[in-house]
């Protein structure tokens, strides 16, 4: 799954709703595996500052990045939860604060991405939600996983 | 292009390359074939015919036309029409080789010249059509593509008009409906294969399509039907294991545990065979490589496989291609003679080559061999004694065939002139270097004249692989045991002289050798933290590592850690350093380690996208208790050394560590009397080491002797003085003799083998194997080897002869003697070796203690003093003696490591007699024979008192 998908690509679909700092970001139910406590994050060297380490996950060994480091954001990761996606193939953690909600969408709330989200560039958003109360920021899998220097 | 055109194209190149690959065989077949093999030719003709098929309905026109024009050739050779010649042959390889290349990356093949190869079939084709010989009409042009290899020299200006002729095209009309049928097959099989066929990646760019082709593997129908009975048989397993522990009933467990155990192991290994594949893949294209080859250097030459079937993991095979080509090219060009060559020779004019594979041991063994020249070990050495890889002696002890396995040491190519085919810069080191890095093993037999065998050993699999654990900052690690040379702890008080640091290197002396250290928290990232000595906890390490490069940096010169400063915890005063010693191909180096685990054998897990391009892992790995361990990857560490200053540092290392050894560190000769019997002997107590022939030892008395430079030397055997173990003679004609002096005789120790020479400090322990003939023990690389004292072994070998022999140094007086000195080692040395030439010795361990020591013993006659010493040092100790007028005259002799003629002067300056340098025993002992007389008759002197 490439991700390239714009606003009007998000058709009616579920929506996991999660938090990173002040930004409520959320992800198509068809993007994410599964969602899980975190186990021990094994550190990692890597050249990606965002890469926290890897987790063992039913003997697949599971890269995991800090959403806060990938989108740019200061402050630290409260790491509630892992969101497990499906990216090119492979099984990748987004550790986040916390899970929220899973709402169910509908296409006509999606709307472009107008300039940054609380202080994280737009370029790691798709589209953003309107739900009654607030917005909630889809990422852009590609943008947040690989970075600039992957891309 | 959409979804599914992506796929079927992707089904195109699998099954267009799967055809390829049996095209080559099939065409040396048609080459050797008798008559016209119907069932031979046809095969290729559908290949042929499928690739084109393929490539028009993809719009690949280049792939197509070249694929219709090989096909007519064939057509031809079908009816009878044309006979095969081995320019024929050579054309359609040729062919065949640029069809492989276009189908690699199909969007690209359009780019691809095909002119001239075009040109020749469709002149083979013409010229039959007009019932000309082909062999004339097409030799020209087939010359020129018969000795290149892939089609790599055709030439782009080629002419394309040649491309379409009248001819041509009715053949293809013709054949086009006659073949209806057989695409019909073809579209059969193709269906069914989509069937088989596991999902493969999608991928989009053509630089990944290679890779995403080798993803995929055919496993047999059968052996997936293995695979889910097994499955449902662990299914089944688990729902009882969950009822039980429902239950709570814990002895239903035990043999359900058994059960879930025995099923992963089945599943296990049928899972792993589904790896494996059949070693033809590789060995098959060496038919093409081996004629070609042969063909071009005019050579003759039968190619023999056996073994085809023999499995190896995919990945194993997929890294064996490039070694064994190599080890081909090399026979045919440098192994094998020319036919000429060989009847002179006496031999058959046809060279045999053969390439066989077979299981041994749970490993799979490849030989090459050839009956051709052979390798000339005289050759060999004179070549490595005039690279300068060796020197005449060494290649003097070396067998013929440790001279033979010197091919394989880097930077030698045994061809005198590189030509084309081999040895183009490329040696036999690559081939170690490749095989090695899937865990293979290679060696050569050569027998000059008759020929030459290259062997290999490989494991079944990499995807399981024993390693050592290691911990680091509570993270664990895993080191394939292939890298793994040793592991070194270093006490705390030998940190300080073994571990330094040069410039930004810290080093590890190891006997003799400075080896370059890596700190893997200063370069991965780990969190640094230690344990507290005592309670174990683990608390961070405050420094940023990654910024803070220590205060180590300054002046590029050699700093030594300091333990008690406390700037460096990891070395800290009372902990042990362990090392694990790692070598690759190229490079050998320690990594410091926190814990040394247990070894195991561990599965090695896939990193994802994000370590693609690191070298520093090899993967990851799931440890018993569920954490996930990082595999190190030697080779890619081995880059966090800065080579330049690592080069510069062993250079330095040379003079440095000579320095050191005079100084603060002595040689021990390790000796074997068998191989778990091993001992240590102080070096400076040899006089030297020989080596003797069984046949020419006496029996005199009750013990042996040796006729020796003129005289007869005795000699001693370590069982029955110091071992009850039977020695084992390792070279079953000869022993050992460590010849050493006593008195003014000379006695040589029998030992089986001379193991090592090792530097070694002061840690001798006195007192747990102190015995008749052992004066201490030490620990060497983890194993307790007993210190032997020579005198000692003597004694209790024969006391009388020692008693004669020392009697003849200084008759019956009994001189005694105050030996000052710290360090345990020197002072039990020094004791020994005066004590070996008949005087009585008194120890002191420092100046305060060798003046109490003056006070009780009123007949001391002499002193022999170290000078740096604690509480009071050597030269206070002289100058408070010498302040007694009785005791003016007594003689003392300083032995030191610090020599210069500033510190003689000032040793004289304080009433010393003599200067010594420590460890050398013949002027100790002659000094002492000068220095030393028996006191006065009137001796009264006055009791010393120390001014504190």
């Amino acid at each position: 799954m490439d991700d390239t998908r714009t606003s009007a690509d998000y058709g009616d679909t579920e929506i996991i709703v999660f938090r990173v700092s002040d930004i409520v970001a959320g992800l198509a139910i068809d993007q994410v595996r599964e969602i899980l406590k975190p186990p021990e994050i094994t550190p990692v060297y890597s050249r990606y500052d965002y890469v926290v380490g890897v987790i063992n996950l039913r003997g697949n060994i599971v890269t995991t990045v800090d959403l806060y480091k990938s989108l740019g954001i200061a402050g630290e990761n409260r790491g509630g939860h892992i969101v497990l996606v499906e990216f090119q193939d492979e099984h990748l953690g987004l550790l986040v604060d916390k899970i929220e909600d899973s709402i169910t969408g509908r296409a006509e709330n999606f709307s472009p991405v107008p300039g940054d989200v609380n202080g994280a560039n737009a370029r790691f958003f798709n589209a953003l939600y309107k739900r009654e109360q607030d917005l909630i920021a889809m990422l852009n899998l590609k943008a947040v996983l690989l970075g600039e220097r992957m891309l | 292009m959409d979804e599914i055109d992506e796929e079927v194209l992707q089904l195109f190149i699998e099954e267009s390359r799967e055809h390829l690959s049996g095209i080559e065989d099939d065409l040396l077949a048609m080459e050797a074939m008798e008559g016209v093999d119907t069932d031979l030719v046809n095969r290729v003709f559908r290949t042929l015919h499928s690739i084109k098929g393929g490539a028009g309905f993809f719009d690949f026109n280049k792939l197509r036309d070249l694929a219709h024009a090989m096909e007519n050739v064939l057509d031809l050779i079908r009816n009878n029409e044309l006979t095969v010649t081995p320019t024929i042959i050579s054309s359609l390889l040729a062919g065949a080789d640029t069809l492989a290349k276009m189908i690699d990356v199909p969007q690209a093949s359009e780019d691809h010249d095909t002119g001239d190869l075009l040109a020749v079939f469709n002149g083979i084709v013409g010229q039959t059509e007009k019932g000309e010989s082909v062999e004339n009409a097409t030799d020209d042009t087939v010359s020129g593509l018969s000795d290149t290899e892939a089609g790599e020299a055709l030439h782009p200006e080629g002419p394309e008009e040649h491309a379409t002729t009248p001819v041509d095209t009715s053949v293809a009309e013709d054949r086009q409906t006659a073949s209806t049928a057989e695409q019909a097959v073809i579209t059969a099989e193709a269906t069914d294969e989509v069937e088989n066929a596991l999902p493969s990646n999608t991928a989009t760019d053509g630089e990944s399509r290679r890779s995403v082709a080798d993803q995929s593997i055919r496993v047999q129908l059968s052996l997936l039907d293995r695979l889910m009975a097994l499955a449902g048989e662990l299914v089944l397993t688990r729902n009882a294991l969950l009822e039980s522990v429902d239950q709570g009933d814990v002895r239903a467990l035990v043999p359900t545990s058994k059960k879930v155990d025995a099923i992963t192991s089945q599943l296990q290994k049928a899972i792993m065979s589904t790896r494996m594949q059949t070693i033809d893949i590789v060995f098959n294209k060496f038919r093409r490589v081996v004629r070609d080859l042969s063909g071009q250097l005019g050579k003759n030459i039968r190619l023999e496989i056996t073994g085809q079937d023999v499995e190896l993991d995919k990945n194993i095979i997929e890294a064996l291609g490039d070694p064994l080509t190599h080890l081909i090219r090399n026979a045919v060009d440098h192994g094998l003679e020319l036919p000429a060559d060989r009847v002179a020779a006496g031999k058959s004019d046809e060279g045999m080559l053969s390439i066989a594979a077979s299981h041994e041991a749970g490993q799979v063994v490849i030989e090459i061999s050839d009956d051709g020249a052979g390798i000339d070990p005289e050759k060999i050495a004179a070549k490595a004694i005039d690279k300068g890889l060796y020197s005449a002696e060494e290649i003097a002890r070396m067998s013929e065939k440790d001279i033979t396995r010197l091919i394989f040491d880097p930077g030698f190519s045994t061809a005198s002139e590189v030509t084309d085919i081999s040895g183009r810069g490329v040696g036999m080191d690559v081939v170690r270097q490749n095989l090695a890095k899937v865990g293979g093993v290679a060696d050569v037999e050569s027998v000059k004249g008759a020929g030459t065998i290259v062997s290999i050993k490989l494991p079944l699999t990499l995807a399981i692989i024993p390693s050592v654990l290691i911990g680091i900052s509570g993270e664990t690690f895993a080191i394939p045991q292939v890298n793994v040379v040793e592991m070194v702890s270093v006490s705390p008080d030998e940190v300080q002289r073994r571990i330094q640091r040069v410039g930004n290197l810290t080093v590890l002396r190891l006997r003799g050798q400075l080896l370059p250290l890596i700190e893997l928290i200063d370069h991965l990232k780990i969190q640094g933290n230690y344990a507290e000595p005592g309670s174990g906890r683990r608390h961070d390490e405050r420094r940023d590592l990654l910024v803070d490069r220590r205060n180590f940096v300054e002046e590029g010169e050699l700093e030594v850690f300091d333990p008690r400063s406390g700037e460096d915890r990891r070395v800290h005063a009372q902990s042990v350093i362990n090392i694990v010693v790692v070598a690759t191909g190229t490079s050998k180096y320690g990594i410091r380690v926190d814990e040394l685990h247990e070894s195991a054998e561990i599965v090695v897990k896939p990193l994802g996208v994000h370590f693609k391009n690191s070298s520093e892992f090899a993967g990851a790995t799931i440890l018993g208790d569920g954490r996930v361990a990082l595999i190190l990857n030697a080779e890619g560490i081995s880059g966090f050394i800065d080579n330049a200053e690592s080069d510069r540092t062993m250079l330095e290392g040379v003079e440095e560590g000579d320095v050191s050894l005079s100084s603060d560190t002595f040689k021990l000769l390790i000796v074997e009397n068998s191989a778990t019997d091993v001992y240590a002997i102080p070096l400076n107590l040899v006089v030297r080491i020989e080596k003797f022939h069984f046949k020419d030892l006496q029996t005199v008395g009750q013990g042996h002797a040796i006729s020796y430079r003129g005289g007869i030397l005795p000699l001693v055997s370590l069982k029955g003085t110091v071992s009850s173990a039977e020695p084992e003679w390792h070279a079953s004609k000869h022993f050992y003799a460590i010849v050493f002096t006593v008195g003014q005789r000379e006695v040589g120790l029998m030992v089986a083998k001379i193991r090592d020479v090792v530097d070694f400090s002061e840690n001798i322990d006195h007192k747990t194997h102190r015995r008749s003939g052992i004066s201490g023990s030490l620990v060497i690389d983890n194993t307790i080897i007993e210190l032997l004292d020579i005198y000692g072994v003597l004694e209790t070998h024969n006391p009388e002869l020692t008693r004669h022999l020392t009697s003849e140094l200084e008759g019956d007086e009994e001189l005694r003697i105050l030996l000052v000195e710290d360090s345990p080692f020197y002072r039990d040395q020094m004791a020994e070796e005066l004590r070996s030439v008949g005087y009585d010795v008194i120890v002191a361990e420092d100046g305060l203690q060798g003046i109490e020591a003056l006070n009780a013993n009123r007949d001391i006659c002499m002193v022999v003093t170290d000078i740096e010493m604690p509480r009071m040092d050597g030269l206070d100790m002289v100058r408070c003696i010498r302040s007694y007028s009785a005791y003016e005259d007594l003689p003392i002799i300083a032995v030191t490591a610090v020599t210069g003629q500033e510190a003689e002067k000032k040793g004289f300056a304080a009433g010393v007699n003599a200067y010594q340098i420590k460890l050398d025993r013949q002027q100790l002992l002659a000094s002492c024979q000068n220095w030393a007389r028996p006191l006065p008759a009137e001796w009264d002197p006055p009791e010393i008192r120390t001014h504190g």
